[in-house]
């Protein structure tokens, strides 16, 4: 459904200096330097995914979506969707994507949301049944009636996110491109959106590319998940893939009721590298490879060791591993 | 073509929508730019209590001059106002990637996207000083100088269209180009009085051929008001058909036009979107 290639985008800086002085400095001297936003990522996504991409603020994300879509032209590479080239077809492509910035409203500030709607179905030509029924399927499942004839320019955030997840939905794209959908609302909002996605996507089968910096929709909507950093791909690959190969650390925290110092590396006999532990006054935390140790061997030869008054074991969580794999690309680099 | 009209009729119908929402704001814009007229025409006025004619042009003839112009301004002024934006801010702030991902031509959309009612004040008023100068003149149109007049009017929105357009363009390399926008436009200002006042052969030539506004007005208005050895002379080109301007016209237009797209065009490969 939609192919990179060698997908690259460079933006040119110019260097600027600090202060007053420096502005003046600025505007004569015209030294500038090319970052790759997005630097040679290549993949391969088939029909019906819920493809997650993630990465640190700046990595390239929207860079890369907006490359998808064609608002940008890449600086090399090329990408296509429904195989058509992105930069050539971008009339086409539209017709076929759905497109949601959540940090901008793709809706006319003045009018209300029924109004935007009736542009937006005249503008992507959609039959009125199809369009009628998209309408009141998509009021049911994200709750639009409420705000429906309220100009967009008085919605609260969540209310403008959802309408404008709804209006990139009118004419059945069979991509959806879905930038910080979830940014800025409450959890309540967030639940709406996530099981919109996971609605429209097993109705149509529509593909779907979300960028997100909330762990919990990629847990919530996405099998596969791509990661970037500084504009490289350091990750491809499913959900539980991710969580097989990174989230190899558990922990546990044990209340205890004297420090005690034991060195539980040589009592167990294990490396720094597979079990860590920090301990205080009250507090006895171990982080340990749960493919080396049990975590109920390492209770019972910890309860002999301490007095416990309680103990918690922590699960991996997403962003952790999400840590963990940034922190894993870096040490390649260097 | 059919859902062009279907898509621009729909915009038009929110947008009469907004003018009762905003009809203080309408009144206001409406009044301040007959106001704006008015002073013109004041000034216009005051200038031939003084002289008898400005170049060889009688007070009715400057007249037929500034109405034409007026109303020229005025249609442009309604439905090509929202391409301003894209010079000041919508580039700035990342809101032209919208544009981007519609199934619709780029340019058509920023033009139906608003439509500028107060420019209706301008047209009217440019009208009307036009007919009054036309029939005071004596100046009588057959059904052929009708679709001449008809054939000019619409040359000098395109030269409009083109001018604003590549102005616009500048912002995607600068970010925003307002101002060189607003400097381009006020330009016009010069030819609300006959070409033959200004003796400067580069003044001229901006006005013919770089910024032609000169196209746009004065041209028009002197194929029907003088003879073609006395234009020939002023525009400093040497051509005795009577049908000459009538290609002259409209060629400088398509010229203009051309050029506006291609540098439209090769500023949207440059644009890149702000922000995230």
């Amino acid at each position: 459904m939609i192919k990179a290639y060698n997908l690259t985008k460079e933006f040119k800086t110019y260097k600027k200096y600090e202060g007053f002085s420096g502005a003046v400095k600025s505007f004569f001297s015209h030294e500038y330097t090319t970052n790759r936003a997005v630097d040679s990522i290549n993949f391969e996504i088939g029909k019906g995914e819920l493809v997650g991409y993630i990465g640190v603020n700046g990595a390239g994300k929207s860079t890369t979506i907006k490359m998808m879509t064609g608002i940008l032209v890449p600086t090399e590479g090329k990408c296509e969707v429904n195989g058509l080239e992105t930069v050539k077809h971008r009339k086409e492509i539209a017709k076929q994507i759905g497109v949601v910035f959540g940090q901008r409203t793709q809706l006319w500030w003045d009018l209300p949301v029924s109004e935007s709607f009736s542009i937006l179905q005249k503008i992507y030509d959609i039959p009125l049944k199809q369009y009628n029924e998209n309408l009141d399927y998509f009021k049911d499942i994200l709750d639009l009636t409420e705000f429906y004839l309220t100009p967009v320019r008085n919605l609260s955030l969540g209310q403008k996110m959802r309408a404008d997840f709804a209006a990139s939905m009118l004419h059945d794209p069979k991509v959806l491109f879905l930038d910080e959908p979830t940014i800025g609302v409450d959890i309540v909002v967030k639940e709406k959106i996530r099981k919109a996605i996971k609605d429209i996507n097993s109705k149509n089968n529509t593909t779907v590319i979300l960028t997100t910096h909330d762990l919990d929709d990629i847990e919530e909507v996405c099998n596969r998940i791509i990661a970037i950093d500084c504009g490289r791909k350091i990750f491809d690959g499913s959900l539980t893939e991710l969580k097989n190969n990174y989230g190899k650390f558990r922990s546990v925290k044990f209340e205890i009721t004297a420090k005690k110092n034991h060195n539980l590396n040589e009592i167990l006999n294990l490396s720094e590298d597979d079990l860590i532990c920090i301990e205080n006054e009250t507090e006895l935390e171990i982080k340990f490879r749960r493919d080396v140790i049990k975590a109920s061997d390492l209770i019972n030869k910890i309860v002999t060791l301490y007095d416990i008054k309680d103990l918690t074991i922590m699960e991996p969580q997403m962003e952790d591993i999400v840590k963990e794999i940034y922190a894993i690309n870096k040490n390649y680099k260097t | 073509m059919r859902r062009f009209f279907l898509i621009y009729f729909t915009f038009f119908k929110q947008q009469i929508k907004l003018l009762i929402e905003y009809r203080m704001d309408f009144m206001l814009g409406m009044g301040a730019l007959a106001l704006q007229q008015v002073s013109l025409f004041i000034i216009i006025f005051a200038v031939f209590t003084r002289v008898s004619a400005i170049g060889g042009y009688s007070f009715n003839e400057i007249l037929l001059f500034y109405g034409f112009s007026q109303m020229v301004k005025g249609i442009d002024h309604v439905y090509n106002d929202n391409i301003w934006l894209v010079g000041w801010g919508k580039i700035q702030n990342g809101s032209f990637s919208q544009y981007l991902i519609r199934p619709i031509n780029i340019i058509t959309h920023v033009v139906m996207e608003r439509i500028q009612f107060d420019g209706f004040g301008e047209l009217i008023i440019g009208a009307v000083i036009f007919v009054y100068a036309k029939i005071t003149l004596g100046l009588d149109f057959t059904f052929v100088q009708w679709l001449v007049f008809i054939l000019f009017l619409i040359s000098g929105l395109a030269i409009f269209f083109a001018i604003k357009m590549m102005c616009a363009s500048i912002a995607f390399w600068t970010i925003v180009s307002g101002e060189i926008m607003t400097v381009a436009y006020e330009i016009n200002n010069f030819t609300r009085y006959p070409l033959d006042i200004y003796k400067s052969v580069l003044l001229k030539s901006v006005l013919l051929y770089l910024l032609p506004f000169a196209v746009v007005s004065y041209l028009p208005m002197v194929y029907f008001l003088r003879s073609s050895s006395h234009i020939s002379q002023v525009i400093g080109i040497n051509y005795s058909s009577p049908y000459f301007l009538i290609i002259f016209i409209p060629a400088i237009a398509c010229v203009m036009l051309s050029a506006a797209f291609f540098i439209w065009n090769m500023g949207l490969k440059r644009y890149s979107a702000t922000g995230t």
